[in-house]
């Protein structure tokens, strides 16, 4: 039963008037947007303060370009309907849906309904839907909102998506939610850069740690010698040096360069969500970043993950801390008893920024918590057994490596069923990659924080199809980070074949990560039905983290006739890890 | 005979990179016979109570259209990257020359146009003059084969052929190893290799060497055959950004065999050491 308090001055009230169109959620402002001559309804505008919400079953999108200001200096953007984030859209389960989308941009543009279950040519994506929705032309979405929970969407053209058009979508269960709550909000996070991001993928082509402004330097080796000796340092560096790899490549783009933002507010301005003691709290987080993994927590309140990827769990309680994905999603239900201001405090993976905003009783924003330490990445990142999965070597620094020797890390790698593309374009395979689902992951291993792992994650509801996969595809994400080339199988998009599947089969997906960064993996149309132990209760996910050096699986059912993309998810490697699959 | 020394020297000198480089990509890299065949082998991190099914890359095996017309998504545009290596000015007797050392790109991720060039100035007149054009290939992760041609304008006119590689080898050295071949059977052989040592994310201490073979004397050019001159150079910059850098040096170099002699004969110094400051940058 959704308990929802009527006229509060925040959060969702589902049983406002709906010619309110425009909605306070926060109490501040996203990025000041003003017009850059040609679109003078929004030159005429006032700083945006709010994230609107407008709200279905009919919506009218416009896409312009615009200038924006995240940093003190303004910059052009592209954003739906003049704001960043996007409008966030709401919807009733069960509504034949209608969404109107004008592009007044001079070039091609698109939107994505990021986990929405629908038809191919309304799954928004050019040359697989569509061909895109041209300058002045006016593309019409028609769907049925099969599906309730926490969703989003952006532009599948070019970088638009890095540029701003990113938007929340938030569909009201047709019956009683399972979960009750006082307030909703969206926690949208994103990541913003003043550069072109033309220029950022030209940068990382030419010096792929260009953002990594945490690399070794002498005095970590020095550090490590006094911790541990010169022979154990020594061996400790041993396979990172003949590798030529980094246990500090994190992430691609870092806060060298981006904002990080919650809700459209940088951490300065600082989103404020308002609460009363003792009332639960909703918050549903999106990750709509182009690049960054953030890893969330509210110090000082529990919380209850209720939703994964907008379908709901099994309640998982007792949670500090979780990470998300780009593209992921994760509800969460807080109950703060004690009035004050809640630290709502996202870290960019790799620590070199945060989005922030508060829950607050009082008016008042939050203390922003320090940073984690920065995290290293281990041998077990690597795709190496480390015998015992002891998920607790973050610190790797006690662990004698000199019994590994190099010969033996090839065997590994023939264990790839499928054919793998290797040479210049692929830096490692992953030697003996391990199922982690219990792993919280790098930098979050042993933190003295109970975080959420995908083994916690059961779905709500029984299985669907409860068919045993008939075959099994197996995939393997690959790289050359310092070459930046991504690709699955070795194979870039542009040099590949699409992936077929029967309608109406059951295929298991196997994916292993033979790189060093976490990718999200995203398939469109399609439930991917992650395989965390309970087959009775397979969480439906759209995206998913392979974690470095890992493997996980998962069970797709060919519900719907098409062509659909499935990619990494982050913006800069998706254009070759990328896939066609036609479901015939 | 010279030959035989030229390429005994540079197999001795190429090789342990690339071979190095080569067998451990072996390593990481092995290809299984057996592979892109769908299997039926279990895999035994599952539970194994689930039946062996078959397993593939799933792909179709003939290509299908895209639907619709629309923008290609291009993952590997066409770059271009110029660095400055070095430009900077020496602190020596007399006359301080100013050197360069620069490369530039333009190409995609795995097949480029490389050009380099290098030389000293002094008083405003080119002293040493080089410039090379060449075809890199990637042939490894961290490898490109490089094949082209050099010109020298300065001291001597002289026109050469250019194989070489250029890439980073394992615990991080960068390497650029050259076999050059010229006129009326000369030939020459250079190895750089350098390595950055962080001292912070943005002062960067870098040991760097140079070392130069030649197959035969060269009295125009002053050069003797079999090894001819190592440079050794130690140089401290602060990148205020990631693409531009100052720094300050100091460089040790010395002629050996008949190149001494020569430079003996004309009453120069075998061995000398200078101060330098430029700066490195690259865009």
């Amino acid at each position: 039963m959704n308990t929802i308090t009527k006229n509060t001055p925040s959060g969702f009230n589902p049983s406002v008037n709906k010619s309110r169109r425009r909605f306070v959620q926060g109490l501040a402002s996203g990025g000041v947007l003003a017009g850059m001559g040609l679109i003078p309804n929004l030159a005429s505008t006032a700083p945006s303060v709010e994230v609107p919400i407008l709200e279905g079953p009919t919506f009218d999108l416009t896409i312009d370009e615009v200038s924006v200001n995240f940093t003190g200096r303004p910059h052009r953007a592209t954003a739906i309907n003049g704001s960043i984030p996007a409008p966030t859209l709401r919807m009733r389960e069960g509504d034949n849906i209608t969404i109107r989308v004008t592009n007044n941009m001079s070039v091609t543009s698109s939107i994505h309904w990021h986990g929405l279950i629908l038809p191919t040519n309304m799954d928004g994506v050019p040359g697989l839907s569509y061909a895109g929705i041209k300058p002045g032309e006016t593309y019409v979405y028609q769907f049925t909102a099969v599906q309730n929970g926490t969703f989003w969407y952006h532009s599948h053209s070019g970088y638009q998506e890095q540029t701003g058009m990113y938007g929340s979508i938030v569909i009201e269960s047709r019956n009683a939610e399972p979960v009750q709550f006082d307030r909703d909000y969206v926690v949208l996070l994103s990541d913003w850069t003043d550069e072109d991001p033309h220029t950022v993928y030209a940068k990382l082509k030419k010096m792929g740690d260009y953002y990594n402004r945490r690399e070794r330097t002498l005095f970590d080796f020095t550090k490590e010698v006094r911790k541990m000796g010169y022979e154990k340092a020594k061996a400790n560096r041993q396979m990172w040096n003949q590798m030529r790899m980094s246990d500090r490549d994190i992430s691609d783009v870092t806060g060298y360069t981006y904002t990080f933002l919650a809700n459209g507010q940088t951490p300065n301005q600082g989103w404020k969500g308002t609460f009363r003691p003792g009332e639960k709290i909703r918050l549903r987080f999106i990750n709509g970043s182009a690049m960054t993994f953030f890893d969330v927590r509210i110090s000082g309140l529990k919380m209850q993950v209720v939703a994964s990827d907008g379908q709901y769990i099994k309640p998982v309680h007792g949670i500090d801390e979780f990470r998300i994905g780009v593209a992921e999603t994760y509800d969460v239900i807080v109950q703060p008893q004690q009035g004050g201001a809640y630290p709502i405090f996202a870290q960019a993976i790799d620590r070199s920024g945060y989005a922030f905003g508060s829950l607050s009783s009082n008016g008042q924003k939050a203390t922003v918590p320090p940073m984690d330490p920065a995290p290293l990445l281990t041998h077990m990142d690597m795709g190496m057994n480390m015998g015992g999965m002891d998920m607790g070597s973050g610190d790797m620094a006690g662990m004698d490596h000199s019994g590994h020797n190099m010969a033996g890390m090839g065997e590994g790698g023939s264990k790839a069923r499928v054919k793998i593309k290797t040479g210049p374009n692929i830096d490692m395979l992953a030697m003996d990659p391990q199922v982690r689902l219990d792993d919280p992951g790098v930098g979050l291993r042993n933190n003295g924080r109970r975080v959420l792992t995908y083994a916690d994650i059961k779905n709500l509801y029984p299985t669907k199809d409860k068919r045993d996969p008939s075959r099994e595809i197996e995939l393997h994400l690959t790289g050359n980070m310092s070459r930046y080339m991504w690709s699955f199988n070795g194979v870039p998009y542009k040099d590949s074949r699409p992936i077929g599947l029967r309608y109406g089969e059951r295929v298991r997906f196997t994916l292993i990560n033979d790189t060093m960064m976490n990718h999200p993996i995203h398939l469109h149309g399609m439930w991917s039905e992650l395989e965390t132990g309970d087959d009775n209760y397979l969480p439906r996910k759209h995206t998913i983290i392979v974690q470095p050096g890992a493997k996980i699986s998962y069970l797709v059912t060919a519900d719907a006739k098409g062509q659909w993309a499935y990619h990494c998810h982050l913006l800069y490697h998706m254009k070759g890890m990328f896939r066609r699959v036609i479901v015939a | 005979m010279n030959k035989q020394v030229i390429a005994l020297t540079l197999s001795l000198l190429i090789s342990p990179l690339v071979v190095a480089d080569m067998d451990h990509s072996k390593h990481t890299m092995p290809m299984d016979k057996d592979m892109g065949k769908p299997s039926m082998k279990m895999d035994h991190s599952k539970m194994s109570h689930k039946p062996a099914i078959p397993v593939s890359d799933g792909s179709l095996d003939h290509d299908v259209p895209l639907p619709y017309k629309a923008d290609k998504m291009e993952d590997d545009p066409v770059l271009t990257k110029v660095m400055i290596e070095q430009l900077e000015i020496h602190d020596a007797d007399g006359d301080n020359p100013v050197t360069w050392e620069g490369e530039a790109w333009i190409g995609k991720d795995l097949n480029k146009l490389w050009l380099k060039t290098e030389g000293e100035r002094v008083n405003g007149e080119n002293e040493e003059l080089e410039l090379q054009a060449l075809y890199s290939r990637a042939i490894a992760p961290y490898w490109d084969l490089q094949v082209g041609v050099r010109k020298d304008f300065k001291p001597v006119g002289r026109e050469w052929g250019v194989l070489g590689v250029k890439g980073l080898a394992p615990y991080f050295f960068e390497a650029d190893a050259a076999l050059f071949v010229g006129d009326n059977g000369r030939t020459a052989a250079r190895v750089q290799g350098e390595y950055e040592l962080l001292l912070t994310q943005k002062t960067i201490l870098t040991p760097e060497f140079e070392v130069n073979l030649y197959g035969k004397n060269d009295p125009e050019m002053r050069i003797g055959s079999g090894l001819s001159d190592v440079t050794v150079g130690l140089r401290l910059r602060h990148e205020f950004k990631r693409e531009f850098a100052p720094y300050i040096g100091v460089e040790w170099a010395k002629k050996f065999g008949n190149t001494a002699d020569f430079t003996r004969a004309d009453g120069g110094d075998v061995s000398d050491t200078q101060l330098v400051a430029g700066i490195k940058a690259w865009f």
